[in-house]
């Protein structure tokens, strides 16, 4: 389990994205994180909540308390329109940031290189 | 972490959101669950617990972290939603009230009405008895006194005290002002004054000098200073009027030198409307003694405190100055001296007389703002209980109280503000009415204007009002019980049992409140009647009341004599005159002189001479004004020369007090004890001054030799229409001589009904107060018995199908709904038998507690709250009971 750096606004729509597929408590959008990406990436759950909150703040989340199956209280998160747009947008800005680095990384010797 | 949440913890949400709470309960969660997962993958309890907090890290951090976000969310969260609520609570009733359009109008006339009246009267006590003197340090200056005339030297003494830093006596004079190229000749009045004067006011001249103390004598008192305004009209106000002799007769001097003039804004203290416009220096020749002074006497001694002393101090060092004063001059001044000798604020002496009927006023119209509010309040409680079932639903779905409350009072604070601003407006058409402002009718009623203070009492009225009206029915309406009404759905029988007897009390209370102002009214209206119905002991009908003033220092010797018999003679030749006549005073006015007298057969008393009205008259004034002569004869012409023997008539008072049973002709009378004049006729009494006060015993002797008065009042009788002859009467007087100036001139009725300006006003007031009374009284009746009708409709319609007569059903109506109305007339006569006293002077010729005018006010209510029930009454009675039962 090492743990790995965040690049910033990666925990935001992460998040956000987790979210677009229906409303979960804080420990699930952590548990399905870490299971998703083969716990690759460990959720800091210390700056989980305050993202949360943070967030719900800025009006991308609304929060509703709900009894669980296991009949215990816990608050819920869930997308809202503005919380839908930004993740548009942030999902955009990461996929041209992936293809500017995989084009880097993936991409063919510079003539420059052969040199070296 | 692990402790078990306590359970009241849970309770303090049922305040609001708590964002304590909910990001332990938040992070509680997430421990638990990563617990439960932890143990699942094959964790021993404990470590996963371990394991769960070092993933979560600082959990103190974060808890901090996320209650300080919360609790500034909650906060933004709680303002924009206050701020938003009101907007929308106050669109929403904006709505409702445009919908419900008879009850907005209701509602604001009810308030307009209500508002309008108190700021109205208010407006006028702001005026009369807040408004500060326009002089510095105001509070400061007091007025002294035993009674209201001093000789110099008396005023004198007792102003020489240590709580005193300044002081001056103070007559009112008129001058002659001579005509000079474009300017006609003209009366002005003045104010005789000591130097001391403008260290008491505080204002200088604003152009030249103060008076000098050496100005008291004679000599050197040929001096005066002009008011702004004069100086302006008069002399253009040009700057080198300072050291001007201008003409100006009277109090001793034809010409005198101009040395001051006073700052713009400056308005001298004075009775009410008589603005002085000049400042002559009293004066007075020699050293003189409080009793060897015979000086004219000054009318006021207005003084300043000095620093730190209290007008408590200088009323104390006043009477203890004259209890002294008393004991040297035994025989000058008396007992009466010694009573009524003191000090009093300069504003309190002004309006004394006045505050205690206004506050009564202010008290009465009190009553009818209350009355006010508590229709209003009727007619929101009826409207609340229309709105339960929707009230209900709104509650049901989630609203609070407090919301549902605080919409009710937006909806009053809205009416409120509209209705206090149509008052204000109101009130301002209100003085107009009463012309308080033009009329001299109270002192200082000049000043009763729109003020920040006035526009401050409306709005302050109109909320207090808005709480007094909103807040017990919006209270009523959203009651614990609200949601029953929900499960009901259908109207009760009857009014619940607290709106039966808040119902009751309503009504109760309103019909005592109406018939103590009815009372009141009524009483000051029996009081004018009285007063009408007085005899002046004159005909004041078609007498034109003409004074004049010829300048006292060019008429002296006979001449006063001879030009006044030339203008009577002038007057009686003119077309529409029947005849004229002169007296030196208008009756029906303030202005007296009394002169002490001892009648033949008298044993001088052992302290000052007795003393009676005192007035000169020429031949023919008697006949011109209708007072009667009873006996003997009026004074001859032959009478008025300067060798004639001085003779005189007395009124018939006089006769009685002096001779009981004995005829008065022939005998003497010795005025001031020395000069004796010879009674040659008896004349009617003539209620002098005013119809409320009794005559007083009177002496009248011939214009002419020692008395040829240089100022007068002619006295017209004409033959219909005085005022027409007013121009013409003064072409005559101007063609007699320029340099005599016409003080005034008019119907010598209209004297007399400004004597009684004050009581017509009060009584006007509280009049069209109780007549709002009235109304509001009526309408508030019939508001409630058509609501506890309308609500006792199903239960008449049944007791009608089970047989009851429609005379049984009106009358059982009309008992249910004059019981409160009975009750509140007997609280009403009781409050009124003993609440007539606070009239007090107001009263004549009726008793405070009269029973006949006291029924008949209640009478008045009777009849008016009965029609109030008995319309409601008839149509319960006339309920079609079939129709009433389908409805059910």
């Amino acid at each position: 389990m090492d743990d790995q750096q965040f690049l910033p606004g990666t925990l935001e729509v992460l998040v956000l994205k987790t979210l677009s597929w229906g409303a979960l408590h804080g420990y699930g959008i952590a548990a399905w994180l870490e299971e998703r990406t083969g716990n690759v990436l460990t959720i800091e759950e210390g700056s989980l909540y305050p993202a949360l909150h943070r967030m719900e703040r800025k009006g991308w989340l609304e929060a509703e308390w709900r009894i669980t199956e296991k009949k215990r209280r816990a608050k819920y998160y869930r997308l809202t329109a503005a919380g839908r747009a930004e993740l548009g947008r942030e999902e955009k800005a990461w996929a041209r940031f992936a293809v500017a680095v995989s084009s880097v990384l993936e991409g063919e010797a510079p003539a420059w290189a052969a040199q070296g | 972490m692990s402790d078990p949440i306590p359970v009241w913890r849970r309770y303090l949400r049922f305040f609001g959101p708590d964002p304590g709470a909910d990001v332990e309960d938040e992070l509680r969660f997430h421990l638990e669950e990563r617990i439960d997962a932890l143990v699942a993958g094959g964790l021993d309890r404990e470590t996963a617990r371990r394991e769960a907090e070092r993933r979560l890290g600082d959990v103190n951090g974060i808890r901090r972290e996320l209650t300080r976000m919360g609790q500034k969310a909650e906060r933004t969260r709680r303002h924009r939603e206050s701020a938003t609520g009101l907007v929308r609570d106050a669109s929403h009733a904006a709505r409702r009230l445009a919908k419900d359009r008879l009850f907005a109008a209701t509602a604001l006339a009810t308030l307009a009405l209500g508002v309008g009246a108190a700021v109205a009267m208010f407006t006028v006590v702001n005026g009369v008895m807040l408004r500060p003197l326009p002089y510095p340090a105001p509070e400061r200056l007091v007025r002294l006194s035993p009674g209201q005339n001093f000789n110099m030297a008396l005023a004198d003494e007792v102003s020489d005290v240590p709580a005193l830093s300044a002081s001056t006596g103070i007559s009112f004079w008129g001058l002659t002002l001579m005509g000079e190229a474009d300017h006609r000749t003209e009366f002005v009045d003045a104010q005789v004054v000591d130097a001391g004067y403008f260290d008491v006011f505080g204002v200088m001249p604003a152009l030249g000098r103060p008076f000098r103390p050496e100005e008291r004598t004679p000599a050197l008192s040929g001096v005066v200073i002009l008011t702004d305004g004069l100086w302006r009209t008069r002399f253009g106000g040009d700057p080198d009027v300072i050291g001007r002799r201008i003409r100006l007769d009277g109090y001793g001097h034809r010409v005198r030198e101009v040395v001051g003039v006073m700052p713009p804004g400056f308005r001298p203290w004075g009775r009410p409307g008589q603005e002085s416009r000049v400042l002559i220096p009293l004066n007075r020749p020699g050293p003189r003694t409080v009793a060897t002074d015979s000086t004219w006497y000054v009318n006021y001694v207005i003084a300043r405190l000095a620093p730190r002393a209290t007008v408590d101090a200088a009323a104390a060092q006043v009477r203890a100055r004259t209890d002294r004063l008393v004991e040297a001059y035994p025989g000058v001044l008396d007992e009466s001296t010694r009573a009524s000798a003191g000090a009093m604020g300069l504003l309190d002496s002004m309006v004394g007389d006045v505050r205690r009927t206004l506050l009564t006023l202010l008290a009465a119209v009190g009553v009818v703002v209350v009355l006010a509010c508590a229709n209003l309040a009727n007619l929101m409680l009826a409207r609340g209980e229309q709105r339960r079932q929707e009230l209900a639903v709104r509650a049901a779905l989630g609203a609070g109280r407090m919301r549902l409350v605080r919409e009710q009072l937006v909806e009053s604070f809205m009416l409120a503000a509209a209705g206090g601003a149509l008052g204000l407006g109101l009130s301002r058409a209100l003085l107009g009415a009463l012309r308080i402002t033009d009329a001299s009718v109270l002192p200082r009623s000049e000043l009763a204007a729109l003020d920040g203070r006035v526009v401050a009492f409306a709005f302050g009225l109109s909320l207090l009002a808005a709480l007094g009206f909103g807040l017990l029915p919006a209270l009523r309406a959203t009651r614990g019980d609200v949601r029953e009404d929900l499960g009901s759905g259908q109207r009760q029988l009857g009014r619940s049992r607290p709106g039966r007897r808040s119902g009751f009390a309503l009504v109760a209370s309103e019909v005592a409140l109406a018939t103590m102002l009815v009372a009141g009214a009524a009483l000051l209206l029996s009081s004018l009647r009285a007063l009408r119905s007085v005899d002046p002991g004159l005909d004041p009908s078609d007498v034109l009341a003409v004074e004049v003033a010829a300048p006292p220092a060019g008429y002296g010797g006979d001449r006063a004599r001879a030009f006044y018999a030339a203008l009577i003679e002038r007057l009686e030749a003119m077309p529409g005159v029947r005849r004229a006549g002169g007296i030196h005073l208008t009756p029906f006015t303030e202005s007296n002189w009394g002169f002490p007298y001892l009648a033949e057969g008298m044993e001088p008393p052992p302290g000052p001479l007795p003393s009676a009205n005192f007035r000169v008259v020429t031949p023919g004034y008697f006949e011109t004004v209708g007072q009667p002569v009873l006996s003997g004869r009026d004074i001859a012409s032959s009478d008025q020369s300067p060798d004639a023997a001085l003779v005189g008539l007395i009124n018939r008072r006089f006769a009685d007090e002096l001779w009981p049973g004995e005829d008065p002709l022939g005998r003497t009378i010795r005025l001031f004890g020395s000069t004796p004049f010879t009674i040659i006729g008896v004349v009617g009494d003539v209620h002098q001054h005013a119809l409320d006060r009794e005559p007083r015993p009177e002496m009248y002797l011939a214009h002419g030799g020692a008395w040829s008065l240089a100022a007068m009042v002619v006295m017209a009788e004409t033959e219909g229409g005085p005022a027409a002859l007013v121009p013409a009467v003064r072409a005559a007087v101007a063609e007699l001589d320029p340099d005599v100036a016409v003080v005034r001139a008019r119907p010598l009725h209209e004297v007399l009904g400004d004597s009684m300006v004050q009581r017509r006003f009060f009584a006007g007031v509280l009049t069209f107060f109780g007549v709002l009374a009235l109304a509001l009284g009526a309408v508030g009746v019939y508001g409630v018995m058509s609501y506890t009708m309308g609500a006792r409709r199903a239960e008449y319609g049944i007791r009608m199908a089970l047989g009851a007569r429609r005379e049984g059903v009106l009358r059982s109506a009309l008992s249910r709904g004059m019981a409160p109305v009975a009750a509140g007339l007997v609280l009403g006569v009781l409050a009124s038998l003993a609440g007539g006293r606070l009239l007090g002077s107001l009263l004549f010729g009726v008793r405070p507690g009269d029973p006949l005018t006291v029924a008949a006010a209640a009478g008045v209510l009777g009849i008016v709250a009965f029609t109030a029930v008995f319309i409601p009454a008839l149509r319960i009675a006339r309920v079609d009971a079939a129709r009433v039962l389908r409805a059910r």
